[in-house]
């Protein structure tokens, strides 16, 4: 359990460190936030803000997130920086940007993220809710969600109008859970782990991902924006994009505090 | 100030009509928040007839006259061409108030104040979730 909790009395400062986003940490728990910059995201979002619409980026890329709809400043993973909570209706975070378009490598990449529900109903409640979503259009988008079937969290990767997915079954955690998703073209592998553990048997047949990345459907917690459909319920932390496909030993190394 | 989901359905409008409501519901809610969820968004329906607003609302607004007042500004009609007619129906566990708005004896638009417009949010929330998961397909959730 963390010592500090940011905002409450009785907090004891030890060390306070800048975190490079503007924000501060204390040195308690130790840096989960420079562990993942270290692993050189072309994105990463810790969505640690107590308010305003900003999510900061904190791979030093300046590729911000536009909230809309979310409550910040809820308790997060435990590394003691807060995250936004997503009401399941209309909330996302809008993290398009032309740079972070460019760098997007839809041959080859990662997701990571931690996310939360807000109450054990969500896993039986027969709506998709997205955590991830990089479109450019229905033949070529990557991502995770949580689908219409019960206790299930899921990945899709479709390029070139050849879709791959993986599913955890039998999952229905009210307490915080890391997903991750890595792909990769020419080594011909996707492969979705969930807390650090790779879902098997891992997907091949990759197509191949086209087209530039839509400035409505490249965001976390929602399908897209404005209509805002199929809305995550619950907290999201620490997401983050790669250009490369991370080993399982980061992946693992991510979903450990 | 009360923060709460509202919904409209729109059933007669023009499209003209349409964009002057929009119009209307993007002047009320604050003009600044910390929290991004007292300010007013909203989604839509996949069909474009239907809205599900959030935001930090004025109290008057969220009232049957408040309602009838924010369809006669969007309108430009007088407010007392506007007949409202108030029902209840229950989504989840906590009943929302319908509100029918009709000119002229033809329904124009409906209005619904989940869990009644003066429950906690959280209330809310789980009335129009529970309102999603029974209409899911139009709203693109499934």
């Amino acid at each position: 359990m963390p010592i500090y909790a940011p905002g409450q009395a009785g907090s004891v400062p030890i060390k306070t460190v800048s975190q490079g986003d503007g924000t501060y940490a204390l040195n308690v728990t130790g840096f989960y936030i420079d562990k993942i910059k270290a692993m050189g995201p072309i994105a990463y979002w810790p969505m640690s803000e107590p308010s305003g619409g900003v999510a900061l980026d904190a791979s030093g890329n300046g590729r911000t997130g536009a909230y809309t709809g979310v409550t910040l400043g809820q308790t997060g993973i435990g590394d003691g920086r807060s995250c936004p909570s997503f009401d399941g209706v209309t909330s996302y975070n809008n993290v398009y940007g032309a740079s972070l378009a460019a760098a997007f490598n839809g041959q080859q990449g990662s997701f990571l993220c931690w996310c939360k529900v807000n109450a054990l109903g969500v896993w039986t409640d027969g709506t998709t809710r997205r955590v991830i979503l990089f479109q450019v259009d229905a033949n070529n988008r990557v991502g995770i969600f949580k689908p219409t079937a019960n206790n299930e969290m899921d990945c899709l990767y479709v390029a070139g109008g050849t879709s791959l997915g993986a599913a955890k079954t039998t999952f229905s955690p009210t307490i915080w859970f890391h997903v991750a998703l890595t792909w990769n073209k020419s080594g011909d592998q996707m492969i979705f782990y969930v807390n650090g553990t790779a879902i098997t048997p891992v997907s091949t047949g990759l197509g191949t991902f086209v087209g530039a990345l839509s400035s409505t459907q490249t965001l976390l917690g929602s399908l897209n924006t404005g209509a805002a459909a199929q809305v995550w319920n619950g907290l999201l932390a620490h997401a983050a994009v790669f250009n490369r496909t991370l080993s399982a030993a980061e992946v693992l190394s991510a979903a450990t505090l | 100030m009360i923060s709460t989901y509202l919904g409209a359905e729109n059933i007669a409008l023009t499209q003209a009509q349409k964009d002057a409501f929009r119009a209307t519901l993007s002047q009320i809610g604050p003009p600044t928040h910390p929290q991004p969820a007292e300010l007013m968004h909203w989604r839509g329906r996949l069909d474009g007839n239907a809205t599900i607003m959030r935001a930090q609302f004025q109290d008057a607004d969220i009232t049957t006259a408040g309602l009838k007042q924010l369809l006669a500004t969007a309108l430009g009609v007088n407010v007392s061409t506007i007949t409202a007619t108030t029902s209840t129906q229950t989504f989840g566990t906590v009943p929302s108030t319908i509100v029918l708005m009709s000119i002229a004896g033809v329904n124009q638009m409906r209005f619904i104040m989940f869990a009644g417009g003066r429950a906690p949010i959280q209330v809310s929330n789980n009335e129009v979730l529970a309102y999603l998961k029974i209409n899911g397909a139009a709203w693109g959730d499934v």
